[in-house]
């Protein structure tokens, strides 16, 4: 969910950048300098995935994948997602360098949201068995919920912010143009954490900065 | 015959710094005159860069077509308002909605122009020379080696799940299927993350630090912070 240039306000694109920056910095102190190629490793996979497309009705919609990212980096969301959103600026016109840091503001703070809210629901016992496949589903899938509904959440407030009751209609349609992301960014992170504390358990814990 | 002499390393990142530069100055504007003109210069620098080869045309075409997605949400809405007669024009709304449109294509058409023939590789040590903190920048170069890598992973499966007769739909059985392309992916990145740990140990690694050759040098910072001066009245005077 990507806000373009030249919408938002002054004010609120400083103020963005200055709390994005400040939680970039840190993301990074929690990310240790070992940690470091797990995290891009991980970066690297949710940018790829976000290729997916999903097709839905006579479109298709890509796959997002915020939550699930919260869920597993922790606060390095934050310096992965910032490296993604300007990769993604620079090379593909998605965002933009002014818009940065309110787009990573949207992407990540759910993200690390999800993070705090889920990650007792997906810790295995001490024994080491994972957690029940249905509180993994409910995991994965309030990921989803969490993860694109807070930026939908995020991004309306940066348009209320900058233009008030202007931005009204925008703000609807821009939910309802999401609602689909919603529903399929819910189902594929419920089926991959219950597929990957499975596959490998580790995986739910991977950086947790 | 003398060899060409090689591309001197500040060019990218004096590019990228012109992007965000620009796009700083552009998101600031409000006079149609000035900004239609700025949309016609990015768009003639971009054409002249797709006639050289740097950006494929096509590229281009979807590029704007993707920018102007939300410029097509913004003329659906802003434009109306719902009144007691019904849907009705707004003046105020179209304006608003114009001056979004056209700062909205100068910035993306002038950050196109700007930075077209540089690829993932170049962005990441443009930005890394621009002053990131070292450790951000060493994640944005480890991430773009790795894009490589796992894209890779992503078309091996993707082939794989097609071989085997998997058609994408909206259905249950797609759910399943892409979250297993999903769960693979991070799995294939994980054990990767495990190998390079073992691999960096087993070489005695400490932190690999940013190549201090990207580092700016003082008076470039000092020119750049001229520009931004000379940016700020330019802006200023504009408004």
């Amino acid at each position: 969910m990507h806000l373009a240039e030249g919408v938002l306000s002054a004010p609120v694109l400083a103020g963005a950048a200055a709390l994005a920056a400040a939680s970039v910095a840190f993301g990074l102190r929690r990310l240790g300098e070992a940690q470091l190629p797990m995290a891009a490793l991980l970066g690297a996979s949710f940018f790829v995935a976000s290729t997916i497309h999903v097709p839905v009705g006579v479109g298709s919609v890509h796959l997002i994948l915020n939550g699930l990212a919260g869920l597993m980096l922790g606060w390095a969301v934050f310096p992965v997602f910032f490296v993604a959103l300007l990769l993604q600026a620079a090379l593909f016109s998605f965002g933009g360098f002014t818009v940065l840091g309110a787009n990573l503001l949207i992407m990540a703070l759910p993200a690390v949201t999800a993070h705090y809210l889920l990650r007792r629901l997906v810790r295995p016992a001490a024994d080491g068995t994972p957690p029940p496949r249905q509180r993994l589903l409910v995991a994965g899938a309030a990921c989803g919920i969490v993860g694109i509904g807070g930026a939908a959440a995020l991004a309306s407030l940066a348009l209320v912010l900058s233009g008030g009751h202007l931005f009204t209609e925008l703000i609807s349609l821009l939910v309802l143009a999401h609602l689909p992301v919603f529903v399929v960014d819910a189902l594929i992170s419920a089926a991959t954490v219950a597929l990957l504390a499975r596959m490998l358990p580790a995986a739910l814990a991977a950086v947790r900065a | 015959m003398r060899a060409a002499p090689p591309a001197t390393p500040l060019a990218p990142r004096l590019r990228l710094g012109a992007a965000v530069g620009i796009s700083v100055l552009l998101s600031q504007l409000t006079s149609p005159g000035l900004l239609l003109a700025a949309c016609a210069a990015g768009l003639l620098l971009a054409l002249a860069a797709s006639a050289k080869g740097a950006l494929p045309l096509r590229g281009l075409l979807r590029r704007i077509a993707s920018v102007n997605l939300f410029v097509a949400m913004l003329w659906l809405t802003l434009p109306w308002a719902l009144q007691d007669g019904g849907l009705q024009w707004s003046e105020a709304g179209a304006h608003h909605a114009l001056l979004i449109s056209l700062r909205t294509n100068a910035i993306a058409l002038g950050c196109m122009a700007l930075l077209a023939g540089l690829d993932a590789f170049a962005i990441s040590r443009a930005a890394a020379g621009l002053g990131l903190p070292p450790r951000l920048a060493r994640l944005l170069v480890l991430t773009v080696r790795y894009l490589g890598v796992l894209d890779d992973t992503r078309r091996r499966i993707d082939i794989a799940m097609r071989a085997r007769g998997f058609r994408p739909g909206a259905n249950r059985r797609t759910v399943a299927v892409l979250a297993q392309q999903l769960a693979l992916i991070l799995v294939h990145a994980m054990l990767r993350a495990e190998r390079v740990d073992l691999a960096l140990r087993a070489r005695g690694f400490a932190a690999a630090p940013v190549p201090a050759a990207n580092s700016l040098r003082p008076w470039r910072w000092a020119a750049g912070t001229a520009v931004l001066c000379l940016g700020s009245s330019l802006l200023w005077l504009l408004r």
